[in-house]
């Protein structure tokens, strides 16, 4: 490479030093997984319970304090779980099996879809003064597959957000914000509202790409 | 700027393997193409071309400055009226914008300046061929001593994107930033991947989701992705006049979610786009004329121009006139929304292909160049891309 030296040194090249992609074996599949944490945000300690006899049995916490908090965990489903329009969108989200009819669960959920309420959490001690929240499973297709046979499940919060526990145990820790973000009124989610417009127009033009220009 | 022909890599089909550029070829013909390259000056890429193009930009946020306040601009530009506040308000807060691709007639020093044809502000492709196999076909040239030594290329898309996609971070609040596109068209798959790949580089996370994944919560308004999660920021491969057509594209204006491009974008990325400049800077050397086709000012074009649609991409429902008659055509699904007429200047020809320069903008800065031939006057998506140097 001697010779490749440019007739003007001063000149600056007009190109890239370097290039590097990290991405281009797996493009797309490589890019799940990989939200990372906000380390600013203080832990909270946490419970997850999938039953109230998990709760008592456990003795981390006393009878009295599982039962109440199973029964607001109950009365915060009925106020506030995720609802969908349809079942395929519920089930996309909740797994296979994971959801019920709203009417089933509270007449105020008529004609929606709901996930079943998989777990509770609470707080390891009162003094945190952590809210109780129903806990849906967490089982979104593409994360299952992209898991392989391994995917170990885990929930989310009616806020949409993460809890994990890790190999079956109760005792886990979330982020602040999770674990005192509680929705007082249930979220709604719609799918399907964006594309339509681009399927229309592609399917009459021929390009390589359909947005792209 | 010259046409070089040189016999093609015979093994170029495995550096695109390698590099994972896999929508190289389109029905079968080839839409990478380096049997030829184009050799430009430095002069005739930073006086013609990075110059011009810096300007043309500016002049571009100038015009939408004005055109987000003005109800009269965005109905000439045939943007619904839901979509006026969403577009406004991003503007106000000044949402950054990635980039775009100005669309160029030049022929190289002595043929007169550049013209723009227009700007492709909001869905851009031929983004990683030009920032990346371009530059490996360029590295591998001068390893094998296939190019002359010293040779260069006007292209540090790669280097700005990296930069800008972090700066976009910091400006959006967000370590988050997920890309959205049609799962099942390659090419703008490919497009979407390599900028989840430089995203990553720039410290952000990167999922992709396909458009119609993407979920609306009602209550609060934050769009959503398969999980239920909110999506912080959202690169969309998906123009904004379709989604302002989308049931969705009326919760725009209302959402935290924050959009890259931004909705201020749709005002550049729009024929009419072209008729606005003219306006406002008439007689500018890298102008056309350009007149909606519903303003009678169009005659002073006479009988040589070309009629374009306001929305439409890869040269459809283009009509080019020359001295009264027509001189091509092309078909396509686009025009109901109204068309522009803009003077004519025809692509230059080299070797018998009609050859467009097209010039990267990444933030506000000029980037780089892709050049792509046709067989016909209007480019389409049947053009190739054709890549560039600079001659030492």
């Amino acid at each position: 490479m001697s010779e490749a030296l440019p007739p003007d040194p001063a000149r600056r090249a007009k190109r890239s030093a370097t290039i590097s992609l990290v991405l281009v074996a797996g493009a797309g599949a490589a890019a799940f997984g990989l939200a990372r944490l906000d380390s600013s945000q203080r832990d909270e300690d946490v419970l997850v319970y999938g039953s109230l006899g998990a709760c008592i049995a456990e003795r981390i916490r006393s009878a009295e304090a599982c039962t109440q908090a199973e029964a607001a965990a109950r009365a915060a489903y009925l106020a506030s779980a995720p609802r969908y329009e349809t079942l395929a969108d519920c089930e996309r989200h909740h797994g296979p099996g994971g959801c019920v009819p709203g009417a089933a669960v509270t007449p105020a959920a008529q004609d929606r879809y709901l996930p079943v309420m998989a777990a509770f959490m609470m707080g390891r001690t009162d003094e945190q003064d952590l809210p109780v929240q129903p806990l849906y499973a967490h089982a979104p297709a593409e994360e299952r597959h992209a898991h392989g046979g391994g995917y170990a499940g885990g929930y989310c919060t009616g806020a949409g957000a993460r809890v994990f526990s890790a190999g079956g145990t109760s005792r886990t820790h979330v982020p602040a914000s999770v674990a005192r973000t509680t929705t007082s009124t249930p979220r709604t989610i719609a799918y399907g509202g964006f594309g339509g417009t681009g399927r229309t127009v592609a399917a009459s033009g021929s390009g390589h790409g359909s947005g792209g220009g | 700027m010259r046409r070089v022909a040189i016999p093609e890599r015979p093994d170029w089909r495995e550096h695109a393997a390698r590099a994972g550029f896999h929508f190289h070829s389109f029905d079968g013909a080839p839409y990478w193409d380096e049997s030829a390259h184009y050799a430009f000056t430095l002069a005739e890429i930073e006086r013609d071309i990075e110059e011009p193009s810096r300007e043309l930009h500016a002049l571009c946020l100038a015009f939408a400055e004005r055109a987000v306040e003005d109800g009269a601009i965005l109905a000439s530009l045939a943007i619904p009226e839901h979509a006026w506040d969403a577009i406004r308000a991003s503007w106000r807060r000044r949402d950054p914008g990635l980039y775009g691709r100005l669309d160029l007639r030049y022929g190289g020093a002595g043929t007169g300046p550049a013209k723009l044809l227009e700007y492709n502000a909001d869905t851009p492709t031929a983004l990683y061929e030009s920032a990346v196999f371009q530059w490996l076909w360029l590295e591998d040239g001068l390893a094998r001593g296939r190019l002359p030594s010293g040779s260069d290329q006007f292209n540090s898309l790669h280097e700005r994107l990296v930069a800008r996609l972090a700066a976009l971070g910091t400006a959006l609040g967000t370590s988050h930033l997920a890309f959205a596109s049609f799962s099942d068209a390659p090419e703008d798959r490919g497009t979407v991947a390599y900028l989840q790949d430089c995203a990553l580089q720039a410290g952000l996370s990167a999922p992709f989701l396909p458009v119609e994944a993407i979920g609306l919560e009602s209550s609060d308004g934050w769009f959503v992705d398969q999980a239920g999660r909110p999506i912080e920021a959202l690169f969309k491969l998906y123009p904004w006049e379709w989604i302002f057509a989308d049931p969705f594209g009326r919760a725009i204006g209302a959402s935290p979610t924050r959009f890259v491009e931004p909705p201020w974008k749709a005002v550049l990325s729009n024929k009419g786009l072209l008729a606005h400049l003219w306006a406002m800077a008439p007689g500018h050397p890298n102008l056309l004329p350009a007149f909606f086709e519903n303003d009678p000012a169009k005659a002073m074009l006479g009988p040589s121009f070309v009629k374009k649609p306001l929305y439409a991409r890869e040269g459809a429902n283009v009509l080019m006139v020359r001295d009264g008659a027509v001189a091509a055509r092309e078909e396509g699904p686009y025009g109901a929304e109204g068309f522009i007429r803009q003077g004519l200047a025809a692509l230059p020809c080299f070797d018998g292909r009609h050859a467009l320069v097209g010039s990267w903008i990444v933030g506000d800065e000029p980037a780089g160049l892709c050049l792509r031939e046709g067989d016909g006057p209007i480019t389409t998506d049947r053009a190739r891309f054709v890549p560039h140097v600079i001659d030492p």
